[in-house]
């Protein structure tokens, strides 16, 4: 019997004709993910099931650690490997009975039997194999209705698997299965969350950054890199692009009415946003904006936003409540590093009393104080790229 | 832009000629301290004679030296001694201590000890406040010398002939970690003579980071935070660390000579003259002359700091500009406006700042008001 790691395919298994295309994808992946850690692997796909297997070096609990990280993946299960027959299976079961139950007591079984020649049927290997694992005196009992573990038996056309069920996957569907996105990050909770989101679906990201020097410093730039670092754990490359707005901001807070200040440089930034998704080939804009969070985020405030660019703008996160996108921040590893308290740009000049009810009229007439072409056009001059390839 | 200006010698300073010279040489030094044989004597000597020169420059004997790692725990030492030893008791200390100092003595009033905090006004600590929590029942009086924000000196031979005049059987500790060795020669014996431990730290003085001493005045009993080989008297075992040791040593011989005094004064002269007109001061009556505590008003703290080392000028912000983090607990007991709160920055200098640094910064400064905008 040899240690494997099972990755169950997840949405794309309903694809339809052009599945294999998802299907590549998802194993191009986990192929990358597996040639960058020690030891030799071999990957071998049946059923909607990846086998992963481990040689000389390898270390299987790393690995399921690392796929639960890979998108298009529902869950992994790390188990053995074993001959398709009863003997083999028992004696499996009975040398990794603890392991496989991971200090539970309360068991079920559950057998899936893709070849149909197997002399047993579903019910009689879980009977048997139930009475295996009680007869091994660890205080087990059997809980059909709520079991901690199901101890999972998989009789496939080659081998047989022997797992304690997995645990959940990052869902979604493969990277690079679904386009790119550009999304415009921020130090904060909420546009981690919202690329993460959309990352999932198979979107590739790329990132954009507004900094204001010296207003902002280092330190609130290398949050930003620490959180696109973090996504591109989960997608495998990200582009971070920065962009310096000091000069806009400047300009702003000359010309225009300070109530509509964080209006008038969010659509500055949607629409430099937007000349870097077309560069780079992405279709849509992501941003974390969430209804009525704050001031710039109101339904007119939205839409006057929105009126800057036209390209899409997904916000994954619109109707979702502060605490809900917080436990999201934490499952995916970005809320500790958002809480770190250095300036972002929309901080450092916000307005005392903002306009939450803002007419695109108004907009447009403090647009029409400064010169919006040439301020973008300089603005986009400052855009540097950085390359981060997930670990 | 190549030019570095390095104006923040409160939270570090660079390593000194001597410093790095005794540094390279106990590299050689290998054996342990505590070993019997040859190569274990041959660092055992360099280990005393930097611990004779600390106490040089402590103006104390060299058996009252304890070497720590850092002034955090020669702090901590010291006041985790001072509360087991008198029990019960209240402390005083200030509302303008080192987290070193004010966070141990929060967990101690967080289990129940009564701790009084003195407010320090303008940079003078209330010394009628004080007189009045000396009423018998005091067990530990810490405070620092040289306040490492404000620039403030507090008057430690005042507090022990308060604590005299009240017969107060009180333990004084001093924070001893932004003065030491930058008090003109007249003041350089206070500690030893008025405190019954203090801190010193050796990267402030141009000694490498990882070394540190506890002044404990002779006859004092401290109860050790750390139990292990015997090391330092049995107060702080643990294999020492010759090499930070060793500079540390060099660098307090190197800053105990005349020349030094005067050329703290001469920089912080040149830094305040370069600075009138061009930025609030702000100086209280007793100060050090390494810490200078100023604010542009209408300039965020980060802000200028980020524009500065953009130019090459390291300082430091001595403040919490941002609505995120809490109000600076120092500058609000000092007592600057919010205004001036919020636009503070900290000079650190030392003996090797020149007056071209302190006009560059001037300049600086002028430049920056001319490039960014102004707050609201």
């Amino acid at each position: 019997m040899k240690k494997i790691v099972l990755l169950k395919y997840g949405e794309l298994v309903l694809k339809g004709l052009n599945r294999s295309y998802f299907d590549n994808l998802l194993l191009r992946r986990v192929r990358t993910l597996l040639r960058g850690m020690g030891g030799a692997y071999e990957t071998d796909y049946a059923q909607s099931t990846l086998c992963i297997r481990g040689g000389e070096g390898a270390d299987m609990d790393a690995v399921a650690a690392r796929m639960k990280k890979v998108f298009g993946v529902a869950s992994v299960c790390v188990g053995y490997e074993c001959e398709k027959d009863m003997d083999a299976i028992r004696q499996t079961l009975a040398a990794h009975a603890p392991e496989l139950l991971g200090g539970a007591t309360r068991f079920k079984c559950v057998a899936k039997r893709s070849d149909k020649r197997f002399p047993l049927g579903s019910p009689e290997i879980c009977a048997d194999c139930g009475a295996l694992l009680l007869s091994l005196g660890l205080g087990l009992t059997v809980d059909v209705l709520d079991p901690e573990v199901c101890v999972t038996i998989e009789i496939r056309d080659r081998a047989a698997f022997v797992h304690g069920g997995g645990e959940k996957g990052a869902g979604g569907m493969p990277t690079g299965s679904n386009g790119r996105a550009m999304l415009l990050l921020s130090g904060g909770i909420d546009s981690p969350v919202a690329g993460y989101m959309i990352a999932k679906r198979g979107v590739e990201i790329d990132g954009v950054y507004f900094e204001s020097p010296p207003y902002t410093g280092e330190q609130a730039r290398e949050k930003v890199v620490s959180l696109a670092q973090t996504l591109a754990n989960y997608t495998g490359r990200m582009y971070l692009n920065t962009v310096s707005v000091t000069e806009i901001q400047e300009t702003l807070m000359q010309k225009c009415d300070e109530k509509l200040f964080t209006l008038l440089l969010r659509r500055f930034m949607m629409r430099l946003a937007e000349r870097t998704a077309r560069l780079t080939g992405s279709a849509a804009l992501v941003t974390g904006e969430s209804v009525g969070q704050v001031a710039s985020q109101t339904m007119s405030a939205l839409g006057v936003t929105d009126e800057a660019v036209s390209l899409p703008v997904f916000r994954p996160c619109i109707g979702l409540d502060k605490e809900e996108i917080i436990v999201r921040a934490r499952q995916i590893g970005t809320f500790d590093i958002s809480s770190l308290p250095y300036e972002d740009c929309c901080t450092v000049f916000t307005p005392r009393h903002p306009n939450t009810r803002p007419t695109l009229e108004e907009i447009l007439e403090n647009e029409s104080r400064v010169d919006v072409d040439a301020l973008a056009a300089r603005a986009f001059e400052t855009r540097r790229t950085l390359r981060l390839e997930g670990k | 832009m190549t030019r570095q200006i390095y104006l923040d010698n409160a939270a570090t300073t660079p390593v000194c000629a001597a410093a790095r010279r005794a540094l390279e040489a106990a590299l050689d030094e290998f054996g342990n301290p505590s070993s019997p044989h040859g190569a274990g004597t041959r660092a055992r000597r360099m280990l005393e004679d930097a611990r004779a020169a600390v106490a040089v420059l402590a103006r104390c004997a060299p058996e009252e030296i304890v070497f720590t790692a850092t002034g955090t725990e020669a702090n901590n030492i010291a006041l985790h001694s001072h509360a087991s030893r008198r029990r019960s008791g209240r402390i005083i200390t200030t509302e303008s201590e080192h987290p070193s100092v004010y966070e141990p003595l929060r967990a101690l009033e967080q289990s129940g000890r009564e701790v009084v905090r003195l407010s320090c006004r303008g940079g003078v600590p209330d010394y009628a406040a004080l007189e009045n929590a000396l009423d018998g029942s005091e067990a530990v009086v810490s405070v620092m010398q040289g306040n490492n924000e404000t620039g403030a000196l507090y008057d430690v031979g005042r507090i022990r002939a308060l604590l005299q005049k009240h017969r107060s059987r009180a333990l004084l500790h001093v924070d001893a970690v932004q003065s030491f060795g930058k008090l003109p020669a007249a003041q350089a014996s206070v500690i030893a003579r008025c405190a019954d431990t203090a801190a010193f730290s050796a990267h402030k003085i141009g000694g490498i980071k990882g070394a540190a001493a506890l002044f404990v005045r002779k006859g004092l009993t401290v109860v050790p935070l750390l139990y292990g080989g015997g090391q330092e008297r049995g107060l702080r075992p643990g294999t020492e660390s010759l090499p930070a040791i060793a500079s540390f040593g060099a660098a307090c011989a190197d800053i105990d000579r005349p020349e030094s005094a005067s050329a703290l004064s001469a920089a912080y002269a040149a830094v305040c003259t370069a600075l009138e007109g061009k930025a609030k001061l702000h100086i209280p009556p007793q100060h050090l002359e390494s810490v200078l505590l100023l604010s542009v008003p209408g300039y965020k703290s980060e802000t200028a700091v980020n524009w500065l080392a953009e130019k090459g000028i390291c300082l430091s912000a001595s403040s919490a500009c941002s609505t995120k983090k809490k109000q600076n607990r120092v500058l609000a007991d000092f007592g600057l406006s919010p205004e001036d709160a919020e636009s503070a920055l900290r000079v650190g200098l030392s003996r090797f700042t020149t007056e071209e640094e302190a006009k560059a910064l001037a300049e600086a400064l002028e430049q920056m008001k001319t490039e960014v905008r102004r707050c609201r």
